[in-house]
């Protein structure tokens, strides 16, 4: 045992650092990665049992044909919840949970990047699904569809608050994923250990990353689509009502721009499961790993070419269509090459038949099932025949109880060691395995069938003598040896986690980090960080020189929560950063969300405002004062432990990172916007709408000259703290600069807010309205929170004092500012110049 | 592994007689232009089988050997697995996709040739949840069944009242959205005269799977004929002379039917629900839930809840007589 600086062994500082006693304190105020990462896993399962048992309802009412079991109304809202469930509160958060757990063990650090915004998503996550699930006690349920077709789900249509309900959870719940995605960029990218160069990066962060640059490229496609449906239904605004010149297709576009990269969202972390349990239970490197890396990334990019395969039978042009068609296809090359490269891997490995590797069994047999039918639909004479029928259901369960669920369970049983320390019962993980294998194919396999048939999909019965009958039987007792499987599978875990054999660090010899620590890992996962020298690492790198243990930085970092930080591509040690301690904060900003939210459903409008007025000054809070370690703390650790080039954390700091990360995804949700807006315009016959005159120039002038100026002044502001590394920044001009771009800031903001109120148009005239006062408004809305930031650096320039080099706050609002700046330009271009032709 | 082969095994047996059991629906096509899509059909299934068969093959020789395979002896195998990863993952999916690609461009392309410009034309209107069927040529206006003559080729031109509707009849021809705001165009030929039955494919509300239509493709004189008579307006009654048809007609005049029905030949102009001018020559009620019998038309009208849970169609409040002399009168509309 290595002694610590503090005189203490070190796994004693270090358990006193990492972990409060309180028990109260583990369960509100945690930060601690692997206690988040279990409560997401447990929270996704149960939702995952819940969306279950109302597949088994559809299951049971579809079973013989006229059935009187569900009347139209409950089917309805059953098949959207069971959709909604199982994308949005299953198997995105399960994933995200694993990862939570396992990134920072696998990369050899001590926590996520962020983590009080880690515990904060948990919580809006949670959150979320009870307000969602509220909905059953009210009698209000969302009976729209997971996929919420407008006009059907507009106000003409869809009364009551049920898909009330939806949006807004919807819009609550991609606060948390994006949260999450940003977390896992930022930690993938700047956290690994040292020496864990790209090329050395396990496959399954190479999954998760690309997992999180999808969502953020994705998911402000699916905020914008729900965000302007809740404003059509509450506030009166046309988007998509044909009768104002909106347009229905709108949603679609919108939706699947988001909804078929989210079928890649979901499988890039599942393959990253498989290429783990494969190397470690078939006791082999994947091969070719840089082709199988390359193709994680192709797949999160070419998910972005094919949403309009679903729209095939919109009635498009054949020649655009056919173009998807052709996109569509190419997503087999990538998802070919991961395939044969874990056949190959198998084939000449030393395969132990645990059941995780059985799951990962299934999901090559599985997912290739679904993969061929998906090439069948990409054809768009065969899609327009199958096309919302039941061959769709089969197809898509396939892709996504194949090619998701099936990669989950292997890595549940696969981690499930590491997470409680005790091995699970292999036969009972056999039995549950085929049963659920079994169980699965003779559900959806029929349902194939069904579909050529022409069976559609969302229909709550169907006549008799169509030839259905027999097919939906055996779907139907699928779903119970399905259903038997999964309980098997829980009574597995809930009975091992007990009395399970003890399991060891290591029971599977695998390769990489996390069974370097203890299983379950310490508060604080390492008491030396290592530092690798291979692709995988507890293969490799415990050569005899090195006394047959990792290679690992001497200093255990035990004068705080320290971490070291390491460079994007090469991953050399940069910086030493302290991980936050456990905190309030995030619990209380999600609680003052959550009531907004809710005060939103039931239009108390005042509440509304409270809640978001709270958590931003639960965020103000937050944000106030990072941990850093002292500047002689750097240079001791940089004597010490021979790395030269670590520096203390400062504008480099993964606060900018984040930073940089928000502003890409707040990027992407202004693109949706103004694409939105020429796609309105495009299907109109004049525009603007109604006779509604071209906006003047003299005020967008003005306005444009004084976001450049304010941007100008902010600028000026960076260059006071950038310019000082060694000293400590000239405050009275920093001062300066920042009250300047504040005045600027709010002159554009009271003269915008001029500009609408003489409008001879409002946002609820006609679509063209609508959209001029969102772009107009929510680029408002953002200049709002920037003068907001730009007021809160001000502040702290008085109560919070800096090391040299360290004032990151004042770059991170400049760049915001920046961005802002930048949206205005190109909303001044399309929005005020281009609709006069210009 | 033996439980593995076992398994998959089963799968396969599972899926023989499930596959080759089945007919009706798009695998027996009734129309020259639904064909072309069994031939892609059939093509990607053979494909995809023998794709299917060769990794699962390929898959359990190799856990075989794995589990055989011990540490060492693993040198000459770098060739081996490049071959397969490339061969497997880039030059088979090409080469299918080439083959596919021109067969789906060849399928398109029938599927969606122009009808001649004497084809008949037929204005298909979704509405929740019964569908309008209009000629435009002759003006004729009917609901939920559609007449086509067979061996030619029919425009069918596709809207909605409302929400967004699919019109989907699998045995003649792909699905075409109905979306509020749009015409959308879809051209089906039937190769002989039959019955063709379809539904709507796309949620549209409660009754989604109750919006059911039905295709009557029928020789050129009998559609010819079905035509003029569909043209034709109610006969004009008179109450000394047809007393009970006359008293049938007062009630649908006086009652609540009014407001959404129309029947040509009197003042019932409704236009909520479909056109009842011809109803008793329509084989189904309420979009081809029900079949159009006496019995089944009485239960519709005083109780439509029970029968289609959620259509907008009130019930009627009429004494025993008065229901009595609406069927006759109903009944007699041919």
């Amino acid at each position: 045992m290595t002694a610590s600086t503090h005189g203490q062994p070190v796994s004693e500082r270090l358990s006193s650092l990492w972990e409060r006693p309180r028990v109260i304190d583990h369960i509100f105020a945690t930060v601690d990665h692997k206690r988040l990462g279990v409560r997401y896993m447990v929270t996704a399962f149960v939702f995952f049992l819940v969306g279950g048992t109302l597949a088994g309802m559809m299951r049971t009412q579809l079973a013989v044909p006229e059935n009187q079991f569900l009347g139209p109304e409950s089917y309805n809202r059953i098949f959207t919840m069971h959709g909604t469930t199982m994308i949005f509160y299953f198997a995105t958060p399960m994933l995200t949970g694993i990862a939570t757990y396992i990134l920072p063990l696998m990369l050899g650090t001590r926590d996520l990047a962020f983590p009080r915004l880690n515990a904060f998503a948990y919580w809006v996550f949670l959150f979320s699904g009870l307000f969602i699930y509220t909905s059953f006690l009210v009698d209000e349920v969302p009976d729209g569809g997971w996929f919420a077709y407008v006009p059907l789900t507009g106000p003409n249509y869809s009364q009551g608050l049920g898909m009330d309900f939806w949006t807004l959870a919807i819009l609550f719940l991609g606060i948390s994923t994006t949260a999450a995605a940003i977390n896992f960029v930022v930690t993938i990218l700047r956290m690994r250990a040292p020496g864990m160069a790209v090329q050395r990066m396990p496959l399954f962060l190479w999954g998760v990353l690309d997992m999180a640059f999808t969502i953020l490229i994705a998911l402000p496609s699916l905020t914008l689509a729900t965000l302007l449906l809740a404003l059509d239904r509450t506030f009166g605004t046309h988007f998509y009502d044909p009768a104002g010149g909106g347009n229905p297709l709108l949603w679609q576009h919108l939706f699947w721009i988001w909804g078929h990269p989210e079928v890649y969202i979901l499988l890039l972390p599942s393959l990253g499961i498989i290429s783990t349990v494969v190397t470690a239970h078939a006791r082999r490197e994947v091969v070719m790993y840089p082709l199988v890396a390359v193709a994680s990334v192709a797949i999160g990019i070419l998910a972005f070419g094919l949403w309009v395969h679903h729209m095939f039978s919109t009635g498009l042009d054949l020649l655009p269509i056919s173009f998807f068609s052709a996109a569509s296809f190419t997503i087999a090359i990538p998802s070919g090459i991961s395939i044969f490269a874990w056949v190959t891997t198998i084939y000449g490995g030393r395969v132990r038949f645990s059941p995780a590797f059985m799951f990962a069994l299934g999901f090559i047999v599985t997912f290739v099932i679904g993969g061929v039918s998906g090439v069948m639909v990409a054809m768009v004479p065969f899609d327009w025949q199958v096309h919302d029928s039941y061959f769709v259901v089969a197809h898509f369960h396939y892709v996504l109880v194949g090619g998701v669920v099936f990669p989950v369970f292997a890595g549940l049983y696969h981690w499930f060691p590491k997470i409680t320390g005790r091995m699970t019962v292999p036969t009972l993980g056999h039995g549950a395995f085929w049963l659920i294998f079994l169980g699965f194919n003779i559900t959806f396999f029929p349902q194939h069938i069904l579909g050529l048939l022409g069976m559609p999909r969302r229909v709550y019965t169907y006549a008799e003598g169509l030839g259905w009958d027999t097919y939906n039987a055996i779907s139907t007792a699928g779903y119970v040896v399905l259903g038997l499987g999964i309980i098997v599978m829980v009574f597995d875990f809930l009975w091992s986690m007990q009395r399970g054999e003890e399991a060891g660090d290591d029971p599977w010899e695998a390769d990489s980090l996390e069974w370097a620590t203890p299983s379950p890992p310490e508060p604080y996962n390492f008491a030396h960080l290592p530092i690798v020298h291979s692709r995988t690492p507890m293969w490799l790198d415990r050569t005899p020189e090195r006394g047959g243990q990792l290679d690992r930085i001497e200093d255990p970092m035990d004068d705080g929560r320290e971490v070291v930080t390491t460079s994007v591509l090469d991953a050399a040690p940069d910086a030493v950063l302290r991980v936050p301690e456990p905190s309030y904060v995030p619990l209380f900003a999600a609680l003052a969300l959550t009531v907004a939210v809710v005060a939103m459903l039931v239009e108390v409008y005042p509440v509304s405002v409270a809640g978001i007025v709270g958590l931003g000054a639960l965020l103000a809070v937050w944000l106030w004062r990072s941990p850093a370690p002292a500047p002689e703390r750097v240079n001791q650790i940089r004597d010490r432990v021979h790395l030269p080039d670590v520096r203390i954390a400062g504008p480099h700091s993964l606060g900018r990172w984040g930073m940089i990360f928000f502003i890409v995804t707040e990027a992407v949700l202004f693109g949706s916007l103004i694409s939105s807006y020429f796609l309105v315009r495009g299907s109109a016959d004049e525009w603007p709408l109604g006779g509604i005159a071209e906006p003047e120039l003299i005020l967008p002038a003005i306005l444009t000259a004084l976001i450049v100026l304010s941007s100008a002044s902010m600028f000026w502001a960076q260059r006071q703290v950038e310019g000082s590394a060694d000293r400590n920044p000239p405050l009275g001009m920093l001062r300066l600069a920042l009250v300047v771009s504040l005045a600027l800031g709010i002159a554009f903001l009271s003269l915008q807010a001029y500009e609408f109120h003489r409008s001879e148009f409002g946002p609820s005239t006609n679509a063209y309205g609508s959209l001029f006062f969102m772009i107009t408004g929510t680029h408002a809305a953002h200049m709002g929170v920037g003068v907001l930031l730009i007021g809160w650096t001000l502040l702290r320039t008085w109560f919070v004092s800096h090391e040299p080099g360290q004032r990151s706050d004042v770059p991170n609002v400049a760049l915001y500012w920046h961005f802002v700046g930048v949206v205005w330009l190109v909303i001044l271009s399309v929005v005020y110049l281009g609709v006069r032709g210009l | 592994m033996r439980g593995a082969r076992l398994g998959v095994v089963a799968l396969g047996l599972l899926a023989v007689p499930l596959l080759s059991s089945c007919t009706g629906g798009m695998l027996d096509p009734q129309s020259p232009r639904a064909d072309k899509v069994i031939v892609l059909w059939w093509v990607m299934l053979g494909t995809s089988s023998v794709i299917f068969v060769f990794l699962c093959g390929l898959l359990l020789w190799g856990l075989r050997r794995a589990s055989r395979n011990s540490a060492r002896a693993r040198e000459g195998q770098l060739n081996r697995d490049r071959y397969l990863v490339l061969g497997g993952g880039i030059a088979l999916p090409v080469t299918v996709m080439v083959v596919l690609m021109v067969l789906t461009v060849w399928a398109g392309r029938s599927i969606t040739e122009a009808a001649g410009s004497d084809a008949v034309t037929v204005e298909v209107i979704g509405h929740q949840w019964w569908w309008e069927v209009r000629y435009p040529d002759t003006g004729l206006v009917t609901a939920n069944e559609i007449h086509i003559p067979s061996g030619e080729p029919v425009n069918i031109l596709l809207k909605s009242e409302d929400v967004i509707h699919s019109f989907w009849v699998p045995e003649l021809s792909g699905k075409i959205d109905l979306i509020p705001g749009r015409t959308n165009s879809l051209i089906i030929e039937a190769s002989h005269p039959g019955e063709f039955r379809g539904q709507c494919a796309e949620f549209c509300g409660l009754q989604h799977a109750g919006m059911r239509i039905l295709v009557v493709a029928e020789d050129r004189d009998s559609f010819d004929q079905w035509v003029q008579e569909q043209g034709e307006p109610a006969p004009a009654l008179n109450p000394a002379d047809d007393a009970q048809l006359w008293e049938g007609q007062q009630a649908f005049l006086g009652s609540a039917c009014v407001y959404c029905h129309t029947i040509r030949g009197t003042n019932g102009s409704g236009t909520l629900g479909p056109d009842l001018t011809h109803i008793a020559s329509r084989q189904r009620l309420a979009s081809n839930m029900i079949p159009n019998t006496r019995g089944h038309l009485a239960g519709w009208i005083l109780d439509p809840q029970a029968v289609k849970p959620g259509t907008q169609m009130p019930p009627t409040q009429l004494s025993a007589d008065q229901l009595d002399a609406l069927l006759d009168y109903l009944e007699s509309l041919k």
